[in-house]
C-alpha cells in the first residue's frame, strides 16, 4: 500500500509535502464549512427567537433535562449510547382544552439526537464498533394537568401494515389500525383520545409520527411535512413542530380533557 | 409407519388443535364482550342515579317546569326498566336516547335560572353527569369494538365453522347518541 502511494508520488517521496498540504486544506475546509453551517443555524435560531417575543432558546424544554425526557417519553428513541437535544426553543401558547377559557401552555420544539451502534468485521476477523448520530424533530408540551396513564401512538411496523404482526389496541378505522400502533394500559383512556375525527386527522396529516401523552406531557415526534422556508436546516422545522403540536392539542376531543381534569379533581 | 403418523397428525391432530384454539378464542371474546357490557351497565346505572338527584335539585328551584321534570322522571323510569338481560339492546338504546333528550331540556332550564346555575351542588351534579356520559361513550365504543371483532370471526372462513358447530350466537352493537358531547356545551368547566 505504502509502495503504491510512493510510486504514485514519484517514487522518492519528494511530493509528500504537497500531499500533507492537500490533506490540511481539505481538513481545514471541512472544519470551516461545519463552523459556517453551525453559525448559520445559530443566527437563524436567534432570528426565530427575535421574531416571536414569547419564544426563547432552551436546553431544558418544559423544565426537563434530556435524561429526564429520555426517561419519561417512551416514544423517543434512546439509542445505544448517548442521547440529547440541540437547537431547542420554547414559548407559551394559548390553547383551548374544552374549558371556559383558553389555557396558557408551554410548547417546546427541539431536535432530539441519539447514537446508534454498528459493528463491522474486516477480512482479518477484527471487529470495529462505530456510533452514528441520528436526529428527530420533536415537540414537547407541558399540559395544565397530569394524566395517570400513558397513551402512546406510534407508526405501525411494515409487517403490521400488511396485517401479519399487528399489535396494540385496535380501533374502528382499519386505515388507522394499519398506519398506527396504539399502546395503552387503560384502553378507555385511548378511546377517549382517539375519536373518529382524531383518528382521521392522524391518518391524513400525521402518518409516520409518534404521539405520546403521559403525566403532564404531550410529545409529538417525527419529520414534519412542512417547514419555515425563511429559516435554514433544522431551525426551519422548529416552528413547524410547534404548529403541529398546537394542531394536535386543538384536535384532541373535549371528552379526553374532561377525563383528565376529572381525574385531577377526584 | 412414520408416513402414517404424519398423515394422522395432518388429518386429525392439527385440525383438532385448531378447533380447540378457535373455540377457546371465541370463549375469550365472549368473556371480553360481557366484561365490556358490564362497564356500560355500571355507568348507565350511575347516570340514572345522577338524573334522580338532578331532578330533585332543579325541582327545589322551580314550580313552573313541572311538565319537563315529570317527562325526565318518566324517561328515567323507562331507562331503569330497560336495564336487564331480557330487554333487547335496541329498546334499551331508545330508552337511553329518550332520557338524553329529557336531560337536554332539563339542563336548558338551568340556563335561565341564575340561582340554580350558582348552586354548587347542581354544578357538581352537572359535571358528574357529563363525566359519566363520557365514560358511557368510551365504554360503548370498547364494547362495539369487541362485538365487531367477534362478528368478524363469526362470519369469516374457517372460524365460522366453529361458530356454527358450537352455536355461538350473534351479538348486537349498542348504538346510542353521545350524550356527553351534547350536554358538555351546557356545562361550565
Amino acid at each position: 500500500m505504502t509502495g503504491t502511494v510512493l510510486a504514485l508520488l514519484g517514487g522518492d517521496g519528494s511530493a509528500m509535502p504537497i500531499v500533507f498540504v492537500v490533506i490540511a486544506v481539505a481538513a481545514g475546509g471541512g472544519a470551516l464549512y461545519r463552523y459556517l453551517k453551525l453559525r448559520k443555524k445559530r443566527e437563524d435560531l436567534e432570528r426565530l427567537v427575535r421574531r416571536d417575543p414569547r419564544l426563547q432558546r432552551t436546553a431544558i424544554p418544559c423544565g426537563l433535562r434530556p435524561d429526564q425526557i429520555s426517561w419519561w417519553c417512551r416514544g423517543l428513541p434512546k439509542g445505544d449510547r448517548r442521547t440529547g437535544l440541540d437547537f431547542g426553543v420554547e414559548g407559551m401558547m394559548s390553547i383551548d382544552l374544552g374549558a371556559d377559557r383558553p389555557s396558557e401552555t408551554n410548547v417546546a420544539a427541539f431536535r432530539w439526537w441519539w447514537e446508534e451502534r454498528s459493528r463491522t468485521r474486516n477480512r482479518h476477523g477484527a471487529n470495529t464498533t462505530t456510533y452514528s448520530k441520528r436526529y428527530l424533530p420533536t415537540a414537547l408540551v407541558k399540559l395544565p394537568f397530569a394524566l395517570d396513564q400513558r397513551v402512546l401512538i406510534r407508526p405501525e411496523s411494515v409487517l403490521g401494515r400488511v396485517g401479519l404482526t399487528r399489535g396494540g389496541q385496535q380501533l374502528e378505522s382499519s386505515e388507522f389500525n394499519r398506519r398506527f400502533r396504539v399502546e395503552a394500559r387503560d384502553e378507555q383512556l385511548s378511546v377517549y383520545l382517539l375519536d373518529a375525527g382524531f383518528q382521521q386527522m392522524l391518518v391524513e396529516e400525521f402518518q409516520g409520527r409518534t404521539i405520546e401523552v403521559f403525566g403532564e406531557l404531550l410529545l409529538v415526534a417525527g419529520q414534519p411535512d412542512h417547514r419555515d422556508e425563511s429559516l435554514t436546516g433544522v431551525v426551519g422545522e422548529l416552528p413547524a413542530m410547534r404548529q403541529d403540536a398546537y394542531r394536535i392539542l386543538q384536535a384532541i376531543p373535549a371528552a379526553f380533557w374532561r377525563r383528565a381534569q376529572g381525574g385531577n379533581r377526584s | 409407519m412414520i408416513e402414517l403418523l404424519i398423515v394422522v397428525a395432518v388429518v386429525v391432530v392439527l385440525p383438532g388443535v385448531w378447533l380447540i384454539w378457535a373455540y377457546n378464542r371465541y370463549v375469550a371474546q365472549i368473556a371480553s364482550i360481557d366484561a365490556s357490557w358490564s362497564g356500560i351497565d355500571v355507568e348507565l346505572q350511575r347516570r340514572h342515579d345522577l338524573v334522580d338527584n338532578l331532578v330533585r335539585t332543579v325541582a327545589a328551584y322551580t314550580d313552573h317546569e313541572r311538565a319537563t321534570l315529570e317527562a325526565v322522571t318518566k324517561a328515567r323510569a323507562r331507562a331503569v326498566e330497560a336495564v336487564g338481560e331480557q330487554t333487547p339492546l335496541k329498546e334499551q338504546a331508545q330508552a337511553e336516547d329518550a332520557l338524553t333528550d329529557g336531560l337536554t331540556r332539563l339542563l336548558a332550564i338551568s340556563e335561565d335560572m341564575p340561582d340554580l346555575k350558582a348552586d354548587r351542588a347542581f354544578r357538581e351534579l352537572q359535571n358528574q353527569l357529563v363525566e359519566t356520559e363520557d365514560r358511557i361513550s368510551a365504554s360503548r365504543r370498547l364494547y362495539n369494538l369487541e362485538v365487531a371483532a367477534y362478528e368478524r370471526r363469526r362470519r369469516a372462513v374457517p372460524s365460522n365453522i366453529v361458530a356454527w358447530l358450537f352455536s355461538f350466537a350473534k351479538r348486537e352493537m349498542f348504538e346510542i347518541r353521545d350524550a356527553g358531547a351534547q350536554h358538555a356545551a351546557q356545562v361550565h368547566w
